[in-house]
């Protein structure tokens, strides 16, 4: 990754808290081109446990294709979420559940959408206020670095700034394209 | 059968009515008791933030023999564990909410006896604390363990220097900069990533009353292959690794930081594989021998996927001397005891494992496991 995208990622990131309660009018489509490559099996049995990055795994043409109602890890719009999934937790893709906020500071990926390809900044705000929900954990670190690029970290907890900051889950809002 | 059933069940009854008095005679009731870690166990701490039910952090205290469970230590929202096994305590900075998820937030560091496992203290810290994954980087303590060091996150980042005794404190700004490295030798100094590529070394006054920075030259390349922020100790310095498989030998003793090497693990005929995890590696600085999580695959955003192997490389020979398949390990940790153990939290089937390694070969094989926890990651063997 370019110092000219962190540079533009950083600008993403002040604007993000501004940009929290935005849904994108973008129109997105619901499939994803992305393949999915299965639940991670392990001795036989299906383990939804810390599910991976797995984008890069295979891209057998016949796998099914991830739809983003379906709490499934491998949509696009995930591909540096790490956390929970608030469609999966009684609020939407971009939405937090019922009585949850989105935090002030959010971190930041970039991520590729097989429909138009083309790249979106996503803004990762996690919900606070109500406990942990601990549905559909994904862990998608497209992007992703240490805490020492703060802006698109993503181990730490983005309520730390509210003032409620109980983590609940994450949602994905688009707050821009990133130019190559 | 019914009432064949109920004339033997009687007679039992009246035997057993019988024999009643000279039962309750011998009969010597029991007491409940507690029990305590025998003072020589070999531990493994085990920090699992529960991610499910994130207020409940807690620490499992396993037997190094034979990862049997023996207690456990609460860790709260998003702890962070430190062992001092000199002091025979086990700090671990964490937060408590007035209303379990909700209210005035309040940041502690719980100083637990390594035996009974009880809160023996407790030190009020700034709310700022990082609340993050248990990284090793973020909570540390002065080569003379008379100082703690903890990572603040607002998302700006400091660190707050805190006397475990007296309990003074200070906070030091360390912007863009994350995880720390206290000095080997220097109890007042320590030293923190930038993003930058720099390292930035603290020298605390010895009143802490205020601290002095050093900025080092570019060190490494955080956007091209950046350094995780678990790092290992060496004999008289520091290892990172980087994404993409290189060693940095770093000594951190000096008023700035330098980088004496950089060594290569991945091999010609292996440029498919990276490091991954999130305490991807263990170093024994007796020997100088580094244990890597491998995985194939690699790309932009692997950095934390599971292994599928554990490689063994020499640093003083500069080889990859073993691979050993080792599937599932997010962490991994040295026995601070003894050198052929390694112990790893396998993330996929929530296990945490207990791994021999072969003095001659290097050869890792895996010698026990136990099913432990929802979300561990965190895995420390200091004593």
């Amino acid at each position: 990754m370019s110092d000219v995208i962190i540079n533009r990622l950083m600008a993403a990131f002040d604007r993000a808290a501004e940009s929290a309660f935005r849904r994108s009018a973008q129109a997105i489509g619901r499939r994803s081109a992305l393949s999915t490559i299965g639940k991670l099996l392990v001795g036989g049995a299906v383990l939804p446990v810390l599910p991976f990055d797995r984008s890069g795994g295979a891209h057998a043409a016949d796998a099914p294709k991830a739809d983003v109602a379906d709490g499934n890890c491998d949509y696009w719009r995930y591909c540096a979420l790490d956390g929970f999934l608030c469609s999966c937790c009684g609020g939407s893709v971009s939405a937090c559940p019922p009585g949850a906020e989105p935090s002030k500071v959010t971190w930041i990926g970039t991520c590729h959408n097989p429909n138009d390809g083309k790249d979106y900044l996503v803004s990762y705000n996690d919900c606070c206020g109500k406990t942990s929900c601990g549905r559909c954990l994904c862990n998608g670190n497209v992007g992703e670095r240490p805490g020492y690029r703060m802006g698109i970290h993503n181990d730490i907890n983005w309520c730390m700034a509210n003032n409620q900051s109980m983590y609940h889950c994450t949602v994905s809002v688009l707050v821009g394209m990133a130019e190559k | 059968m019914r009432t064949s059933a109920f004339k033997r069940a009687r007679a039992a009854c009246a035997i057993l009515l019988l024999g009643a008095p000279a039962a309750a005679a011998e009969f010597k009731p029991e007491s409940a008791g507690t029990t305590t870690i025998p003072a020589g166990m070999n531990r493994v701490y085990v920090l699992d933030p529960a991610l499910s039910h994130m207020v409940d952090g807690r620490i499992y205290v396993l037997d190094a023999a034979d990862l049997s469970l023996k207690g456990m230590l609460e860790a709260g929202f998003a702890g962070m564990m430190l062992a001092a096994p000199d002091k025979r305590r086990i700090y671990v900075a964490t937060t408590f909410y007035e209303r379990l998820t909700r209210g005035k937030r309040t940041d502690v560091i719980q100083v637990f006896d390594d035996q009974t496992l009880k809160v023996i203290d407790e030190i009020p810290i700034p709310t700022g604390r990082a609340q993050a994954l248990s990284y090793r980087s973020l909570f540390q303590r002065s080569s003379d363990g008379n100082l703690l060091f903890i990572q603040n996150a607002t998302p700006a980042t400091s660190v707050s220097v805190v006397d475990a005794a007296g309990k003074r404190q200070l906070e030091t700004p360390t912007p863009g900069c994350y995880g720390i490295y206290p000095a080997p030798t220097k109890p007042l100094r320590f030293s923190t990533l930038c993003g930058d590529g720099t390292i930035g070394t603290y020298t605390v006054s010895s009143n802490m009353q205020s601290s002095e920075r050093k900025t080092s030259a570019k060190l490494f390349d955080a956007s091209a292959d950046p350094l995780f922020i678990h790092a290992e100790r060496d004999q008289d310095g520091y290892v990172f690794l980087s994404f993409k498989g290189k060693l940095l030998r770093a000594s951190l003793d000096g008023e700035s930081a330098t980088v004496t090497e950089t060594l290569d693990i991945i091999p010609a005929d292996a440029a498919d594989w990276a490091p991954g995890g999130y305490q991807p590696f263990a170093v024994d600085p007796k020997s100088g021998m580094a244990y890597i999580l491998m995985h194939p695959g690699n790309r932009d955003g692997a950095h934390k996927n599971p292994s599928a192997e554990i490689w063994a490389y020499d640093i003083r020979g500069k080889r990859l001397v073993a691979r050993s398949p080792a599937a599932n390990l997010t962490s991994l940790t040295l026995s601070a005891v003894d050198p052929a153990l390694l112990f790893g939290v396998n993330a996929i089937d929530s296990k945490i494992e207990r791994f021999m390694i072969d003095a001659g070969s290097r050869q890792i094989s895996r010698a026990g496991e136990i099913k432990l926890g929802e979300t561990a990651a965190l895995v420390e063997a200091p004593r």
